[in-house]
């Protein structure tokens, strides 16, 4: 039976289908989840879509802790499907909040993470942050220019740093006033990044992309290693393809890179979903400052036409 | 003159209480590193606890003086270069001279790193790390207070 200590989930861009899953699958556990997306308008729509999919969640199966939809047709497209406005009787609506908060906001604004934090005054301070966020560039390496690279990067990389620096700040004086020792065994958080297999096999085009994930996982890694003595522990998830968003989007238009994974299919929003809940079970806390890849064998093979 | 003052006291407490500690123990001259099981990750809750009692954003590098000695070689690098052997006004070279002179220079160069640290401390930081007694931080509880009153501005 899988167990969580902490209560409290923050999902960094979490419009996405993964993050919506997520936020579904934890608001079913019974905790309080508060995602982020990249703008005001985003919010509405997304918190009614996270409620809807609640409500079509099972309650957790305790003999096996397992959760899953209810019926088999769950959203899985790159925007929230068409919703009826949130309603605050909603089941989990209390639990849930979604607030605007984008990698470009944190670049010009390092403190506009302490305003997604601030809950009713006071500081609302994680245990489980899932980093979501993908801000996309594409061009050959050779041919972006060097200041456009170097926004992005600010964007992808110092931006989401400054997003680490504040919260794992707060997640350590929290624990603090949580009085928890200094022993690692005193969980204490748990950071959790969705990478790509872009990092190990871009395709063209994909260089500054692959080289901010690559960036973003070591950050990740590195925290894991600094902080695990104080009991905040993280792991990467490398998804491959996901028949989601713009993974949805690129599929249809190239179904031929379907041959290149040996399971023959693109994974599912759920499916990540559920591998992410799994990965932040307190069984999972020794998965720590790695990466596990998720991508149906996809970069195991040599062979780029398996089936 | 700031040995019991209430910033003092306080980052005493912080200290005390990441290391599990009774702040009583603990004194404005007690040793960072020397005396106490502080290790690097330590640092950090210092830091976040000074930021929460104090109100201050803490720089780690310059409150825990972590580059200390990489700017110690450096003002040695650069006295060396800009004063050659020390000679008295009778034109005799003295040992004893040239030290005090390369100290003060030295601790005038850490200065412009380190504003909140009294010349004279810095000296003492600069005399016991040529000494070569311990290679341990020369860290105190004192200057960490003295960087809380500076990032206050309160000197």
């Amino acid at each position: 039976m899988l167990t969580y200590s902490g209560d409290q989930a923050l999902i960094l861009g979490g419009g996405c289908a993964i993050g919506r899953r997520l936020a579904a699958l934890l608001l079913a556990a019974g905790k309080a989840v508060t995602v982020t997306v990249t703008t005001p308008e985003r919010c509405q729509p997304v918190a009614a879509a996270i409620l809807a999919e609640r409500a079509r969640t099972r309650e957790p199966d305790h003999a096996n802790g397992a959760y899953g939809l209810s019926d088999a047709d769950a959203p899985n497209g790159s925007e929230p499907p068409d919703c009826p406005p949130m309603s605050l009787s909603a089941e989990g609506a209390s639990a849930l909040r979604v607030l605007p908060l984008a990698l470009e906001d944190m670049a010009v604004h390092p403190a506009a993470l302490e305003n997604v934090l601030r809950c009713e005054g006071v500081f609302s301070v994680p245990h489980y942050v899932v980093d979501c966020m993908h801000p996309h560039m594409e061009g050959y390496v050779s041919a972006v220019e060097p200041e456009a690279a170097g926004a992005y990067f600010a964007t992808a990389v110092s931006a989401r740093h400054a997003i680490l620096y504040s919260l794992t700040r707060h997640m350590l004086a929290a624990r603090r006033s949580r009085s928890v020792g200094r022993g690692a065994a005193n969980f204490s958080g748990r950071l959790l990044h969705v990478s790509s297999t872009a990092v190990i096999m871009p395709n063209a085009g994909q260089g500054f992309y692959a080289a901010a994930k690559s960036a973003a996982e070591t950050l990740y890694r590195t925290l894991g290693i600094e902080l695990a003595p104080r009991g905040i522990t993280s792991a990467i998830l490398r998804a491959g393809y996901v028949a989601a968003g713009r993974g949805q989007t690129y599929l249809a238009e190239h179904p031929e890179v379907l041959r290149s994974i040996p399971l023959g299919r693109a994974q599912t929003a759920e499916e990540v979903a559920a591998a992410l809940l799994w990965l932040l079970s307190d069984q999972a806390t020794g998965i720590n400052a790695t990466a596990i890849t998720m991508d149906g064998g996809m970069t195991a093979s040599k062979n780029t036409t398996c089936r | 003159m700031y040995d019991n003052d209430a910033i003092t006291l306080g980052v005493c407490s912080i200290i005390a209480e990441v290391l599990e500690l009774e702040a009583a123990d603990l004194r404005p001259d007690t040793y960072v590193f020397r005396d106490l099981d502080t290790e690097s990750i330590d640092l950090l809750e210092y830091g976040i606890g000074m930021s929460r009692m104090f109100g201050i954003r803490v720089q780690d590098s310059m409150a825990f003086l972590k580059d200390f000695r990489l700017h110690l070689a450096q003002a040695d690098r650069e006295h060396a270069v800009a004063d050659g052997p020390y000679t008295t006004d009778a034109g005799e070279t003295s040992v004893d001279a040239s030290e005090d002179a390369s100290v003060n220079a030295a601790a005038a160069c850490l200065r412009t790193v380190y504003p909140h640290i009294a010349k004279a401390r810095l000296a003492g930081m600069i005399q016991d790390i040529r000494a070569g007694g311990n290679t341990r931080p020369v860290l105190q509880v004192r200057d960490i207070a003295a960087y809380v009153r500076y990032a206050k501005g309160l000197v």
